[in-house]
């Protein structure tokens, strides 16, 4: 008797062998084309047939909406943007809700600088086609119009599904959002499969969850200055995630034109109506990933100066900025997180948000 | 137990150790392996230690990648912008270059890599 008992400890230990060769202790990623970017998932303790089936699946996800919400291939915004400069009421398609009803709280939020009513003036810049901008630059008297009569979602009216605008010069744009809104969704659905250990990139704009193996996934925040233009050394600094939380930058390095001898970027300050001036990124850390994708765009746009109201306004405190000399702009919890890689170190400024 | 049992235990015992240690080592390596990949497939994995030039069909074109003294490059592509020529030579494991118009990415592997992913 006895000894059947002790022979349970052998078999104890073969079944942890065993366990051991089930779960792979492995990170399979996939890259696909989607949302203008490439799209890297990764996924630990998945088996490989069932980690293909998954990104699959994913893929067919964000192709969908990107399909959908696409400001000006053809699709349910693409007719929203032709209807709203009529002043008329019309019905909005369901799958565009989530992201008019999003966009005017965060527009509220970040002080109107998160403003996707700004499509016409980004269209007047060329930076909403498929094409990259060549230039010339728009001229004063064309933006004009959108400083005089600034479109902004204070001008829609949103009425179940019933949408109206008092400003013919809005044009919809989610491009501050959509991705990430994309990418909380494609956790999600991560989730439904029963997986907790996950990352999504979409172009640099991630969200994970869990870790590998009870180690935490570490994350990169790539040097704004060789973002497009260096060898592979061009990290800035290091953090490692917690539970579920998105990293999504800004960077006025993703899409730009050059045009006599001048770089214009493409975030526009609805403000002025010209590339925001001061930062060259900002990055912030947040659980969702389309209210971090949004607030890294007004972030930058505060800029240098005025970050920590934005930042104090969305109650988002884990926030870093860096500006056109590489000084760093940083709260004090995202000072305790990051790692810098470089020697020396960034100039760092430490400003606890209002 | 007798002796036979003890024996059997400790050799599974071992046996645990050494496939953990093996499986720990195997994803701690240096860069090794370059891919390639075109509209998301696979198309080549490469030593990163052996110099070589590989052309690489996308949807515009040819794109070139050349590996040289342990790092990759795209050193030629028929995109417009040529902002993956510009990004120059990786060599850390999990870093990349990518043409997006092409739909050309160059990826480095090898073992555990220092990020698990790269914000931008």
């Amino acid at each position: 008797m006895t000894r059947l008992r002790d022979r349970r400890w052998i078999l104890l230990l073969l079944a942890l062998g065993l366990a051991a060769c089930s779960a792979p202790a492995t990170v399979y990623k996939q890259q696909f084309y989607s949302f203008g970017t490439i799209v890297e998932v990764s996924v630990w303790g998945v088996d490989e047939t069932r980690a293909q089936r998954l990104f699959a699946q994913l893929q067919d996800d964000m192709d969908y909406m990107h399909t959908t919400w696409h400001a000006w291939h053809e699709g349910p915004v693409a007719r929203i943007n032709q209807l709203l400069p009529l002043g008329k009421e019309f019905s909005v398609a369901p799958s565009v809700l989530p992201l008019i009803e999003n966009s005017l709280a965060l527009y509220r939020k970040t002080q109107g600088l998160y403003n996707p009513a700004i499509g016409g003036l980004l269209r007047l810049w060329g930076f909403a086609q498929d094409d990259p901008p060549t230039g010339p630059p728009p001229t004063a008297v064309q933006i004009q119009p959108y400083l005089q009569h600034p479109p902004s979602m204070a001008d829609l009216h949103l009425d179940g599904i019933r949408l109206r605008s008092d400003n013919p010069l809005v044009q919809l744009d989610f491009g501050a959002y959509a991705k990430g809104y994309a990418v909380d969704l494609l956790i999600a659905r991560i989730r439904e499969w029963g997986i907790s250990d996950a990352i999504v990139n979409a172009g640099g704009n991630l969200r994970a969850m869990g870790g590998k193996g009870g180690k935490p996934w570490r994350i990169g925040i790539r040097d704004p200055r060789h973002a497009r233009d260096d060898s592979g050394k061009g990290v800035l600094a290091s953090l490692e995630v917690r539970g579920d939380e998105s990293v999504f930058t800004s960077g006025n390095y993703e899409r730009y034109f050059f045009y006599e001898g001048r770089r214009y970027h493409h975030i526009i300050d609805p403000r002025t109506g010209y590339p925001a001036q001061g930062s060259i990124s900002a990055t912030v850390i947040w659980n969702n990933g389309g209210e971090a994708d949004a607030a890294s765009t007004a972030l930058f746009i505060a800029g240098p100066q005025h970050w920590p109201e934005v930042a104090a306004s969305l109650g988002m405190d884990q926030v870093m900025v860096v500006d056109e000399a590489m000084h760093v702009y940083m709260t004090p919890a995202m000072a305790a997180r990051v790692h810098f890689e470089q020697q020396p170190p960034p100039v760092v400024t430490v400003t606890a948000l209002p | 137990m007798t002796a036979g049992d003890w024996l059997v235990a400790l050799l599974l015992s071992a046996l645990i150790v050494v496939a953990s240690v093996l499986a720990w080592r195997s994803q701690t390596g240096p860069a090794e392996k370059v891919i390639i990949t075109a509209g998301g497939k696979t198309v080549s994995v490469l030593d990163i230690h052996r110099d070589q030039v590989v052309d690489v069909d996308g949807p515009l074109g040819t794109s070139r990648v050349e590996i040289r003294g342990g790092k990759v490059r795209i050193s030629a592509s028929p995109c417009s912008n040529h902002l993956c020529i510009l990004r120059g030579w990786v060599q850390t494991t999990g870093d990349s270059v990518v043409c997006l118009p092409n739909r050309v990415a160059v990826t480095v592997v090898g073992g555990d890599p220092y990020y698990d992913a790269v914000t931008f």
